[in-house]
């Protein structure tokens, strides 16, 4: 099984890999806009999926292709610790029911694209909102490298590993794939890929789910292997690791749709309702990702023996499948990496675009000149990603990552709060963003950046939780503080272009009225 | 998180107040998974397994199925099927549905001279459609 190269696997992979692409790149035509030079329809789609292409646009950015190599490979690796993924990702749901509507309402009514647009218009200042930008690319990076990684341990297990270019090559080739799909079509290319990509998987999960127990001889010889292989502590959670179980789980939870990207699936829906009813049919995924967690187990009922965790999955695939079947579940693994790293591109390049290009080096950037940097931008942040693949170690990627989830926490206070308030100051959100993050970040440097679990020792209190959640509360009482501070030396409030009715408002399927201050969106073109 | 859709203070529209106020207390079923999930003492045990399945894993199996019907559920009662008046709701923007996709081929709207188009009703809630509002 090691060693050669997996002819079969290689050639179904690389057929539907490439077939999907393509079809990915023709995505300009779906849904056709007159002109893709401007950002709501490049970057946004023109804000009209409905609730079935909202549905798989979001399963594809909220459970990436990594997230389906590492969640069972945690299983496989740690046991019980890796299942805090299912209770973070229900909890997720009833969260963003209440909250994510409100965004996208706002977002509609004033043209919002990115959720540092949102805080700009909020609280009328720019340094909060570059800050939100910053926060929201530097934490994006690392997670496109990880879709890379996720496609390079699939290529691992055909064996393309084993020569020296072995690796490198393919992934540059699936790179520029990426890139060039990303630019052409914008968030069209992985809306409609995530379509057949989800076709792929569910397909895959699902036979898997059934015919691998069944020919283990059911569930029950599953879960009596892994616990004699990992031990009864690592088979359900022992009391003290309650707290970081609870505290993963929750934290990770609110940290999900503060991920612009996750923003993007989101704004680009053309109704309030779409957002809430996806709410409820989201968790399909939740249940798919609790199975392949199993999947974890059902390699140890297999007799899969694997250094490196990563490869518990594909190794499970390849015992248990025909060659060509290997294929197509290596290939929707593939897949499943470009969905969520091109939204990701898209996301970083919106950002970067409208609240730091528009708002500080050229303020009357026209939609068109606006569009294009956009998808430039979008290239360096794919390239930046493979740079980091091929030059860093992989565990260096997963840190970043670790560390990319706890800044990204930071910024809920300035996106959650303000949906609701605006009794908070920008200058007491911005004390409280750099709270977290010097904390957020001594506290995975004190854990050499391995975990983002945190052993606190201090002030009478012994436990460990998520060093994500302890920033966000430092960042809190840093905020209370500052923010009191700030309202007895009476700093004068900045304008707030939102109004309370704005968090409200149900419009389908019309341009948003409003246009954001600097960067006036394109007039739809004229000519019929 | 329950009721706080009425913090903001935004003016009550469709039905009358009480019933708005009834329907939000729905939202405190929304804390139910938090309850269930994410206080692990409740469900890390073996026993009673179902199936070969230890409590732990078909707990949390099972709280995936019961929150999505939860948010279904808290889904259907919040929303509001009634067609909406413009008058008495300022919420609702004047805004035609016209197709999106030819959006582009219409001048644009001007915010300042709002057209004069009454209101549609929302779509049904249980409409799942993915394609464009067609054109009434």
């Amino acid at each position: 099984m090691s060693g050669g190269i997996q002819a079969v696997e290689l050639g179904v992979f690389a057929f539907i890999f490439v077939a999907v692409a393509t079809i990915g790149f023709f995505a300009t035509r779906w849904r056709r806009a007159l002109t893709l030079d401007n950002l709501e329809e490049w970057g946004l789609a023109g804000r009209k999926f409905g609730t079935v292409i909202t549905w798989f646009l979001l399963g594809g950015d909220l459970y990436t292709a990594y997230t389906f190599v590492a969640v069972p490979a945690l299983v496989y690796g740690k046991g019980q610790t890796g299942f805090f993924t299912v209770p973070y990702t229900i909890v997720l749901y009833p969260f963003a029911f209440v909250v994510m509507p409100r965004l996208w309402s706002v977002a509609r009514r004033h043209g919002y694209i990115t959720p540092a647009d949102f805080t700009r218009g909020r609280y009328g200042s720019g340094l909060l909102a570059v800050l939100i930008a910053v926060t929201g690319i530097v934490s994006i990076v690392p997670y496109v490298a990880l879709q890379l990684y996720g496609i390079r341990v699939v290529f691992q297990a055909m064996g393309l590993g084993s020569t020296s270019l072995g690796t490198p090559l393919p992934l540059a080739l699936a790179f520029a794939i990426l890139a060039v799909y990303t630019f052409n079509a914008g968030l069209r290319s992985p809306a409609l890929t995530a379509v057949l990509k989800d076709i792929l998987i569910y397909t895959v999960v699902i036979v898997a789910i059934i015919y691998i127990p069944l020919s283990l001889g059911g569930y029950a010889p599953v879960f009596h292997s892994a616990k004699a292989a990992l031990g009864a502590k690592n088979f359900i959670t022992p009391a003290k690791a309650y707290a970081p179980y609870a505290t993963l789980a929750f934290g990770s939870a609110l940290a999900l749709f503060m991920y612009p990207h996750n923003v993007t699936g989101v704004l680009a829906s053309k109704s309030r309702n779409t957002v809430r009813r996806n709410m409820a049919a989201l968790p399909a995924y939740t249940l798919l990702l609790a199975f392949i967690g199993l999947l974890g187990y059902m390699a140890y009922a297999k007799g899969i023996h694997v250094k490196d965790p990563n490869l518990a999955l594909p190794r499970l695939f390849q015992a248990s499948f025909p060659n060509w079947f290997t294929g197509i579940s290596f290939a929707a693994i593939g897949i499943g990496a470009l969905v969520p790293a091109a939204i990701m591109a898209i996301a970083a390049a919106n950002l970067f675009t409208r609240n730091i290009w528009s708002a500080y080096i050229k303020r009357d950037s026209s939609p068109r000149l606006q569009t294009w940097l956009a998808k430039g931008f979008s290239v360096l942040v794919n390239g930046a990603a493979l740079a980091f693949i091929l030059a860093v170690k992989t565990n260096f990627i997963l840190n970043f990552q670790l560390l990319g989830g706890i800044w990204i926490l930071q910024t809920l206070p300035a996106i959650v709060f303000g949906l609701y308030t605006r009794w908070f100051d920008r200058w007491a959100l911005v004390a409280g963003w750099i709270a977290g993050i010097v904390t957020g970040t001594l506290m995975a440097d004190a854990e050499s950046f391995k975990s983002s679990v945190y052993a606190v020792h201090q002030a009478g209190l012994h436990f460990s939780a998520y060093a994500g959640l302890i920033a966000l509360a430092c960042n809190l009482v840093v905020l209370l503080i500052a923010n009191a501070i700030v309202k007895l030396i009476r700093v004068p409030p900045a304008h707030d272009e939102t109004s309370p009715a704005d968090y409200m408002a149900e419009l389908e399927g019309a341009a948003a009225p409003v246009a954001l201050g600097a960067t006036p969106r394109q007039a739809p073109g004229l000519a019929p | 998180m329950s009721g706080s859709e009425q913090r903001t203070g935004e003016p009550q529209a469709g039905p009358p107040r009480r019933t708005r106020v009834v329907r939000q207390w729905w939202y405190v079923l929304l804390l139910a998974p938090f309850a269930a999930t994410l206080v692990p003492p409740v469900f890390a045990r073996e026993q009673p397994s179902i199936g070969g399945w230890p409590f732990f894993y078909w707990w949390q199996f099972a709280w995936v199925v019961i929150t999505a019907l939860i948010v279904a559920l808290v889904y259907r009662v919040t929303t509001r099927r009634e067609p909406r008046v413009s008058a008495v709701d300022p919420i609702d923007h004047p805004t035609t549905r016209v197709d999106p996709t030819r959006t582009h081929g219409q001048p644009p709207a001007n915010p300042s001279h709002p057209p004069a188009n009454p209101p549609k009703p929302p779509a049904h809630p249980g409409d799942t459609s993915a394609g464009p509002p067609n054109p009434s």
